[in-house]
Order: C-alpha cells, then structure tokens, then sequence
C-alpha cells in the first residue's frame, strides 16, 4: 500500500475548507429566487449542520484510533478491499464529474465563448492527473497558496460591492414555499462532500484537534453567508435573470472608476476545482492503494468520457449534476459504511 | 512518467491556441457606447466603435429592440462585435417609455454587459455631440456621476435602474437626462414600470 509521509491536519483542513467553499462558486442558480435572505441563510445552516453530522464518523475514528476509515477496513475485512474500493472510486468518478460539469459550462459560457468545454475538461483533468501522482500532501501545500489567493478575491468582491448595497433588494422575511426552501437546504449540504476526503486522508495527518472541522464548516459558512448577503442585496432582481449569480457578484465590484473582477473569479474557481478533482484522484489512488500515475490517468479518462457524455446527453448530465444523488451517495460513503465499521470494530472487542 | 507527461503536455499545447473560434484584440470591434433614435417612425440603434481616431466610427442600425439590434449586428455589421466594454446606453428623450426598459430587461439577462455600465436618457443635440466628439464619453460620465452626488436618489446604471423598476411600479424611478444647449448639462426624469 502506498503510504504518505504525516503532514499537518491544520493544512488538511484549509484545503478542504477551500474546497467546501468553490461549490458556491460554481453556483448556478441553486439558491431559489422565491426565498428571502433569512430562509436563505436558515437553509444554509442547516446544510452545514447536516456537513458536520457526515464528518462525524471520520473524526471519532480519527480521535479514538488516530486511524482512517480505510485503514480500519482494510484491517477488520481484507476480503472486502475490492468491492469496497470500487464504491468509494465510483463516488470520487461521480463527485468529480459533479464539479467538473459546471466548471467547463461556466468558463465557455462566460468566459471564454466558442471554446469546447471538452477541450477545458481535458487540460484540468491532465492537471489534475499530475497533481494525485504528486500526492494529497503536495496539494495540501497548493492549497495555503489558493488560501492567499481566495482572500484576496472574496475581500475584492465583497470590498467592491459595498458601494451597490441597497437593503430594499431582498427580505428578511421568514415566509416562504417548501419546495424552494428544500432545494436550497439541498443544494447547501453538498459541501459535504469533504467529509468523505476526510474520511480517506484523517489517518496520514499529524497534530489533529477536536475543533478543527467545525472550525473549517464555520470558515465556509461565513463565507456563503457573505455570498448570500452580498447576492441579495447588492446585485438583488438583477441577479435572479443570471444564470451564474456568484459570477455576476464579481462583475459588480468596482472600486471608483476599476470595475469587475470576473477575472480574478475566473482563476479562483480553475483553481478550486482542479484542487478538488487532484484531491478525489488523490484519493482513488488511496482507495485502490495505488500512488503511481496509472490508476489516476485510467480515472481520469474515465471522469473525462462521462464528462464528454454528459455534454452530448442531456439526461447524462442531469443525472451526474443532481445534488440529491450526490448527497444520498455522500451519506452512504461518509456515514453508513464508516459506521458499520465502527460498530463492528466495538464488537470484536 | 516523465514521457507520459509530456506527451499530454504537448496535446495540450497543441490544442490550446488552436481554438477555431478565438477572437483576436486587434480584430474585435470593441463598442463603447451604443445611443437609441427614432427618425420616420423607425428605431435606429448607433454602434460606437472604440478607436484612437479624431471622429469616433459608428455603425447605424435598424432595428425593433436592442436585442434586434445586436443580433442584427454581430450577423450583418459588425461580425466581430465585443458589448463586454459598454460602458454607456443613451436614449432619445422622445424613446424613454417605448425602449428603455425592454431593452434593460434585455442586458440584464446577458452577463457580457457590466451590470455597473450606465444608462441615461438624452435630447437630440446631446445625441449629436457624442457622436461627433472624441473623448466626450469621458465627460459625459463625469457629468453623470457629478448629477448623482447632487441628487442622490438618481439611478445611473442597469443594476439599480432594474432593482428600481422591479420594485417601485407606482413611484417611478428618477434616471439622468442629459440636455445640451451650449453645453452638456444633465437633469433627472422619472420612468415607470410598464404594467404587462
């Protein structure tokens, strides 16, 4: 089995933080128009709640044993190794191909039109290739860098829109429709997603403290609460006829006559879902107990044929963006398996 | 590894520059600002190209909405038109109930227009002294936001003619007017959301 050297869960953690934080970037009009900014931020919590109870399992095995889920199940059922990589190489195929979609549909929509966006699949995917040989430590240390870079576009962002704020945009009523209110909550649990990485790398890390991914959780809490706010009251209706309202928020900062930092988002968020995609190849290689280049290039062409299916299938796509798959699959690889694990482990004691 | 690595690195250089549809600086027509007219009964929408020469080139289109008009545009006039830079929309006084807020309904659904460009309405010399001097843009922005410090209530760009009208249907919304006699001065007028 490859093993990686410790290296600290304070950095772990960041980057995961980071990743949590590029899904609002990748947004594409999840949030319902139909609800107010307080039923906004209600269902926001709720789905970080929801993040925290799925990082549950990962951080008493990583307190009680300072172990990783697939070390422990590696130890208690060797049989099991295959059909048990297989689940957890199929999500990572199925979670990258969830971010990579609207990545490549946002940067040729907005960004760079006429473009294929198999073509911009391709060159983030043989980045990314490069990235998991390197390894989920090397990433981790691309992610301190991403950090910097994050702070400096959201302080833009939300810097520049300040001069837009006007509080008769939105609400802050508490009325609203249940069906809106239920995608949205939907919509904001996929950030735990990062709970499952977690799961795959808690073992390799060093130094590790109770607090440290709810701390995470609270950093991207803040920051889509940011988001939200910002949305709602500085770009408001304007933002409901976009389709990319993250996106449309960096086009209306300006700083006196300086206006739009579309492309500073552009770059955040490339970097964002490469980091995401190195770390769900990272962690295939951990799965398959692989650390050469071969198992991430053979997932990668597979992530890349779905993508490029997906862009010719409509349904394809629909399937492989659905944020209820993505989170009913997170909660079997993040909780259910996990915890079958650790009650059985209770057992045999 | 090291082969395989750059033979992906060689595809990818080989097929990033080579995107059939890229669009070249020099090329590109990028506009500056567009200004609405009406003349016999027919809506003309004028195309001012961003250019270092003394008389700024503009290009006359006929047509029903600005939608039109860029459609018309980008497959008739002017094929490699660039709206990302637009930095002012004028309208005919004359034009303030018929076009303004179709055709801001209209940007505010495309994301290459800067939600932060500006939108005033303005009289028919006014309209002729944009076209015909150079770097009057620069001025007739500096009158605008000089009207909004005097008159904070007036709205000056998409973004909050747009929330404005989306919210206020009986109250109106007080937009810019620029007006030349001698020179340009600006004034406030009010606007209406259209009841469908």
């Amino acid at each position: 089995m490859h093993r990686e050297i410790k290296y600290s869960s304070k950095r772990l953690m960041l980057t995961l933080m980071l990743c949590a934080c590029s899904v609002i970037l990748l947004q594409n009009n999840n949030v319902s128009p139909e609800n107010s900014f307080t039923v906004n931020l209600l269902c926001m919590l709720g789905g970080m709640a929801v993040c925290a109870v799925m990082f549950l399992p990962a951080v008493i095995l990583k307190k009680r044993c300072d172990t990783d889920f697939l070390a422990l199940s590696e130890k208690i059922t060797p049989k099991l190794k295959i059909p048990l990589a297989s689940v957890y190489s199929l999500y990572f195929v199925y979670a990258a191909a969830y971010f990579l979609l609207p990545y490549t549909d946002m940067f040729c929509e907005k960004y760079y039109p006429g473009a294929s966006p198999c073509v911009i699949g391709l060159c983030v995917l043989a980045a990314c290739v490069y990235a998991a040989y390197k390894g989920a430590n090397i990433i981790t240390r691309f992610g301190i860098f991403l950090f910097v870079f994050a702070l400096v576009t959201n302080l833009l962002m939300f810097g520049g829109s300040v001069g837009s704020l006007d509080f008769a945009n939105g609400s802050f009523s508490l009325e609203t429709d249940f069906d809106a209110a239920a995608s949205t909550f939907i919509y904001f649990c996929a950030p735990s997603f990062i709970a499952v990485i977690y799961a795959c790398f808690a073992g390799d890390t060093e130094n590790f403290k109770l607090k440290q991914p709810f701390l995470a959780l609270l950093f991207t809490a803040l920051k889509y609460a940011l988001v939200l706010f910002f949305v709602t009251f500085s770009v408001g209706a304007y933002a409901q006829r976009q389709d990319y309202q993250t996106f449309i928020l960096s086009r209306v900062a300006h700083f006196d006559l300086f206006g739009g930092i579309e492309s500073f988002f552009t770059a955040l968020a490339t970097m964002s879902v490469f980091m995401i995609i190195s770390m769900f190849l990272s962690c295939i290689n951990k799965c398959t107990g692989s650390g050469g280049v071969k198992n991430s290039a053979v997932f990668s062409v597979i992530i890349f044929i779905v993508s490029f299916t997906a862009e010719w299938n409509n349904s394809v796509k629909e399937f492989f963006t659905n944020d209820l798959i993505l989170i009913i699959f997170t909660a079997v690889v993040a909780v259910l398996i996990p915890l079958a694990y650790i009650f059985t482990g209770r057992k045999n004691k | 590894m090291k082969r395989f690595l750059a033979v992906i690195m060689l595809f990818v250089v080989m097929i990033f520059p080579g995107c059939s549809s890229s669009r070249k600086i020099e090329t590109a027509a990028i506009i500056e600002n567009v200004s609405v007219t009406k003349e016999h009964g027919q809506l003309y929408y004028t195309f001012y190209k961003l250019s270092s020469d003394e008389k700024p080139h503009k290009t006359v289109i006929p047509a029903s909405s600005f939608e039109d008009a860029c459609r018309l545009a980008k497959e008739k006039y002017i094929p490699h038109l660039s709206l990302a830079k637009l930095r002012l929309l004028l309208v005919h006084i004359d034009l303030k109930d018929r076009v303004m807020q179709d055709d801001i309904s209209y940007i505010s659904t495309q994301t290459y227009f800067s939600p932060v460009a500006y939108v005033a309405l303005c009289d028919g010399e006014a309209l002729r002294r944009v076209g015909d001097s150079p770097g009057i843009l620069s001025t007739v922005e500096e009158k605008l936001r000089l009207c909004q410090k005097n008159h904070p209530s007036v709205k000056l760009d998409y973004l909050s003619i747009f929330n404005s009208l989306q919210r206020n249907s009986t109250e109106g919304v007080e937009i810019a007017y620029i007006n030349s006699d001698k020179e340009l001065k600006t004034d406030i007028k009010k606007i209406f959301r259209k009841m469908s």
